[in-house]
């Protein structure tokens, strides 16, 4: 009862009962800020409590979407309550709102067009946290989308922040938009390995691999029978979400896979064919047979044998650049 | 393997063992496959906690990024407006709950069949589904109640032309799993027009001595509003 007594008598005394301003109290500037006080105090348990109701229940971004609009929703109703404690007419606002917003305009431009572009960005969604994304040389995680900006993090971990203008002008490349996505890889064989064997050890593989997914099915085929061996494309679709731990490990299996069989990666190799009974002007052509034992094969990382050197029919000079010359 | 234990328990048979067993104040849960591979957790508890090793949704492993089964079968025509029962297979995937004041965890999930992943629909607006490959039976067949549980389809042809169906996805937020001799789900496949189609789990055991599987997806329980999945990429 003396508590009501004294909260009366405080509240009674001549500080808050005069007029600071027109019939402003000080007393109503005190209960203006205690409202706004008690509605951010209010506006925060709530978003914090809906946070934690929805973690598991809706994505991410979403959820960040509607704790942030419970945040200002409530704050926005604490302060129209607030408001009126200050004698503020609220239609005021509206002649002062016209002024004041084209000082704003002509000041911000840039600062309201930020804003503009991060309520487009919220609702068009091109991006939402977590997505691996490019923003014109920009290859980001992005980790918040902000009124004004968008903060993301490089692969090397560095923070960066985008303004949502620039992000809602430019070219937005998603890397995990859609569900699932496709890699590819060029697989090179020897001439001599089996390419049809080399294809069916490859699809195994991918069979095999459950995150490989089973539709749209992979595709494996002899692409090119390029200068150093056959080109084998192997194209496979996975989730976006694992698909870079799929890209990374598939390859290196396709390799030891490959040679567990017997079949290499082939060097950069040229066949040279020697012409041993003319000279340049009668050369006589003649298919080679693909057998070892009468094809010259001189594997340009290794120098030519020298039992080869001395089968020529006319000498080879070394040319060691053209120094060469000068060094006689 | 399947039912409810009080720890410390242990269970071995040729092929997995299990335990959980006291080390000091922690208890340690071990799992050792007969291929070699072993997981090792610590439980930190009373020792009032209760273990479920039980079928669970199969879309975990191995690591969760869908929530949906989608089985394949070879294509059967169906009648307009008819209605059939048809029995598939389906993978399984076992999980270790523990249960301690009221709440659970699944410790460890593993399986005994091949993963596969697949997608359904298209890329852009498609959903990834954990694949499974099946044959048609018109009762349940013989499985290993560790490896492939059946499903029983009651498929409904709501149009006025016949249905060419070869896949059927289930949504795992609704699966009802149910074990006894075998592992068993009931659900059913409405088509509703000739490119979609409706799915929905019953919640019913295929027989009385069957027992509920304890789920680990949960959704909020709304009785009057049914959990179903609508198949609009085709059958």
């Amino acid at each position: 009862m003396s508590d009501i007594i004294n909260t009366t008598f405080i509240f009674g005394s001549s500080i808050f009962v005069d007029p600071v301003y027109a019939e402003v109290t000080f007393g109503d500037i005190l209960w203006f800020f205690i409202i706004l006080v008690l509605a951010v105090i209010i506006a925060k348990i709530i978003s914090l409590n809906l946070s934690r109701f929805l973690k598991d229940r809706v994505q991410k971004n979403d959820l960040n979407l509607i704790t942030k609009a419970a945040y200002w929703l409530i704050f926005s109703i604490g302060f129209l309550i607030a408001i009126p404690k200050l004698e503020v007419d609220l239609s005021g606002f509206l002649v002062a709102g016209g002024i004041f917003g084209i000082i704003i305009g002509f000041a911000a431009q840039s600062v309201v067009s930020n804003l503009i572009s991060g309520i487009f960005l919220i609702f068009e969604q091109p991006l939402k946290i977590g997505d691996n994304v490019l923003i014109e040389d920009t290859h980001i995680i992005v980790e918040d989308i902000r009124i004004f900006s968008t903060i993301g993090k490089t692969f090397e971990g560095i923070y960066v922040r985008i303004p949502n203008e620039k992000i809602f002008t430019t070219t937005i490349t998603n890397y995990v938009a859609n569900t699932a996505r496709r890699f590819e890889y060029d697989v090179e064989i020897r001439y001599q390995d089996d390419a049809a064997r080399a294809i069916q050890i490859i699809k195994a593989l991918i069979e095999d691999e459950p995150f490989c997914l089973k539709n749209p099915g992979p595709s494996v085929f002899v692409d090119e029978l390029a200068a150093d061996g056959v080109m084998i494309k192997t194209r496979m679709w996975a989730p976006s979400e694992v698909w870079w731990d799929i890209r990374t490990t598939m390859l290196w299996k396709i390799k030891c896979a490959l040679e567990e069989d017997g079949m290499e990666i082939p060097f950069p190799q040229r066949t040279l064919w020697l012409n041993p009974d003319g000279g340049d002007n009668n050369l006589q052509k003649t298919i080679p047979v693909r057998n070892h034992d009468t094809e010259v094969r001189i594997h340009t990382c290794k120098p030519p044998h020298p039992a080869l050197e001395k089968s020529h029919p006319y000498p080879i000079t070394g040319y060691n650049g053209p120094d060469e010359a000068d060094k006689e | 393997m399947y039912g409810r234990y009080e720890i410390p328990f242990e269970y071995s048979d040729d092929t997995i063992k299990l335990s959980i067993t006291e080390d000091g104040d922690f208890f340690r849960y071990t799992r050792e496959m007969a291929e070699g591979e072993t997981v090792q957790k610590t439980l930190l508890t009373t020792g009032s906690a209760i273990v479920a090793v039980n079928p669970i949704e199969p879309v975990n492993l191995p690591k969760k990024v869908t929530h949906y089964l989608e089985i394949e079968f070879t294509p059967i025509l169906i009648e307009p407006e008819g209605i059939k029962i048809i029995y598939l297979m389906f993978p399984i995937e076992i999980g270790v709950i523990v249960f301690g004041n009221k709440k659970m965890e699944a410790v460890d999930t593993f399986s005994f069949c091949p993963q596969k992943y697949s997608l359904y629909g298209p890329s852009g607006g498609g959903v990834i589904t954990k694949y499974f490959a099946s044959d048609i039976y018109s009762s349940p067949p013989e499985s290993d109640r560790y490896c492939n549980g059946i499903i029983r389809l009651e498929i409904q042809n709501k149009t006025l032309e016949w249905a060419n169906i070869s896949r059927t996805v289930l949504d795992g937020y609704s699966m009802k799993i149910y074990f006894g001799p075998y592992v068993s789900m009931l659900a059913s496949m409405k088509i509703l027009t000739p490119t979609t189609a409706e799915t929905e789990f019953i919640r019913n055991p295929a027989a009385s001595d069957f027992q509920k599987a304890v789920e680990i997806y949960h959704t909020l329980n709304i009785p009057s509003i049914k959990r179903t999945y609508l198949m609009e990429w085709g059958y």
